[in-house]
């Protein structure tokens, strides 16, 4: 009967480890992966709207700053011209991937 | 007997992008690098005799130009010989300098084009300059023999990053450079020819719209450059049609006329800095209707019991993959062949060392090793024995991390 339960019991230490152990010795953690893929795909997403912006004849000229998390632009900073700051919400929102964009840019004068 | 290549570098290959984008932005103006010295003399250049022997730009920028001319009407200038000395810090952040080689290069410029565009705008003036930007200025460049060399201090070295016959830039509207490139080679990649868009920014170099084609293919992307950071840059690059069997007879590739296929694939990147570990990465690969050989497929075909051929057909595969410490971690990778379908993932570094594991019909077969080298062996199916065999895979990771 002893024998049996230590038996019993290294199978279950076995089948513990084996469940716990490739969450943490595994080629790559699925978390770290999603986690750097959505980072690096931000970043990608921030150049498009830094992009967009620069192209744009109403906003070409102004110092935005953009940033990106999780699909949602923000955008930052002063703007000269009137009405560039709606322009520039409009075509940041205009960028594929943009999920949302939250903008508190601020007049020069 | 084809000749010998350095591998592919991914960093090096998009060197080409970084250099391009910034001669374009200094030789056609519009960017707030470009001190006041400049413009003034070349405008008393025009005035007299129209030489420019040496131009220093701050105490580290150089550049040379000689035997200047300026041919009216039509303002055409033309530069026999220029070179550009540029530190690499303010781009690469490391100890190193970038030297750019122009030859024959000649400029055409409007009649009416005021040569202090080239300074900084005034911010009162913006909205004209707008307008002047579209229609007056350094409207194109032509480059007939361009070679841009990374030198290095130590070993004094020059690793060819862009030689061509043919480069060509204009200005487009909204400060917007278009540039377009002849055939040549850029960080041992050849390409056919290359079209991008520079756009200026505060803060960024953005060349977008890139397309270039190489290896039967063709690659474009988006790449932007941080300048107040060094070595900071991020972008996006695509390439589709890659004739397999040029790129491995390109490189040298092992068993390369046992190969052939195409090659498709995308990848995101972004550096925070100039050292390979502070390059990310993440993409697919796509490949279809490919024969291959290799050293792991001859071994793992052994191990399965299945016939070991000279070639393996590959209908389709697909993998995805993410760049991080030096490492390459291999995901969700499936290839397909007329027998048999394969899972795979796993972890290989640059220098060729892999860690990976192949799934088949329920039986898991690791590989270790190098790809050149593998070490083929199907593992136990033992709940027990398989976590701790996993173990031994950290020893990848930990020496990417050092």
């Amino acid at each position: 009967m002893r024998h049996l339960l230590l038996l019993a019991g290294l199978v279950s230490a076995g089948l513990v480890l084996a469940g716990l152990l490739p969450a943490c010795t595994g080629y790559r953690d699925e978390h770290d992966s999603e986690e750097l893929r959505r980072d690096i795909d931000d970043r990608t997403l921030e150049s498009r709207v830094r992009l967009a912006l620069a192209s744009d004849p109403e906003t070409g000229e102004e110092r935005i700053q953009v940033s990106c998390r999780e699909g949602v632009v923000y955008l930052r900073g002063t703007v000269n011209r009137e009405g560039a700051g709606n322009r520039a919400e409009t075509v940041a929102k205009g960028v594929e991937g943009v999920r949302k964009v939250i903008a508190t840019l601020r007049g020069s004068e | 007997m084809t000749k010998k290549r350095r591998p592919l570098r991914w960093k090096l290959g998009l060197t080409i992008v970084l250099g391009l984008a910034v001669i374009a932005t200094w030789l056609i103006g519009g960017h707030r690098i470009l001190e006041p010295s400049l413009r003034a003399e070349l405008a008393e250049s025009i005035g007299i005799e129209p030489r420019i022997g040496f131009v220093l730009l701050g105490p580290d920028l150089n550049i040379y130009a000689y035997d200047v001319r300026f041919d009216a009407p039509g303002l055409r200038a033309r530069v026999p010989w220029m070179k550009f000395e540029i530190p690499v810090q303010k781009l690469w952040g490391s100890g190193s300098t970038r030297a750019v080689h122009f030859r024959d290069l000649h400029a055409v410029v409007r009649e009416e084009t005021d040569l202090s565009f080239i300074g900084s705008p005034k911010p009162d003036d913006r909205a004209d300059e707008r307008e002047q930007d579209a229609d007056g200025g350094l409207r194109e460049l032509v480059g007939e023999r361009v070679q841009i060399f990374l030198e290095q201090i130590e070993g004094d070295k020059l690793v060819p990053l862009l030689v061509t016959d043919r480069f060509e830039a204009r200005r487009l509207k909204r400060r917007s450079i278009a540039v377009e490139i002849g055939p040549g080679e850029s960080g041992w990649v050849p390409f056919r020819g290359a079209t991008m868009r520079v756009v200026p920014t505060p803060g960024h170099l953005i060349v977008s719209d890139f397309k270039l084609r190489a290896f039967g293919g063709l690659v474009g992307g988006l790449l932007d450059l941080h300048l107040e950071h060094a070595g900071r840059y991020n972008g996006e690059v695509e390439w589709h049609l890659f004739d397999i069997r040029e790129i491995c007879r390109t490189y040298a590739v092992p068993y390369a006329e046992k190969r052939r296929g195409k090659c498709a694939g995308r990848i995101r990147f972004h550096a925070s800095g100039p050292l390979l570990k502070q390059w990310r990465g993440s993409g697919e690969i796509r490949m279809h209707d490919a024969h291959f050989w290799s050293p792991i497929t001859f071994k793992v075909f052994g191990v399965l019991g299945m016939p070991a051929r000279q070639e393996s057909w590959l209908h389709s595969g697909e993998l995805g993959f993410t760049v991080e410490n030096g490492l390459v971690y291999l995901e969700r990778g499936t290839l397909r062949g007329g027998e048999y379908v394969l899972d795979l993932q796993g972890i290989a570094d640059l220098d060729g060392a892999c860690d990976m594991e192949l799934s088949y019909r329920g039986t898991t077969i690791a590989i270790r090793g190098t790809f050149d080298s593998p070490v083929v062996k199907i593992l136990p199916l033992d709940a027990i024995t398989l976590p701790f065999d996993r173990l031994f895979r950290t020893r990848l990771r930990e020496r990417g991390q050092r």
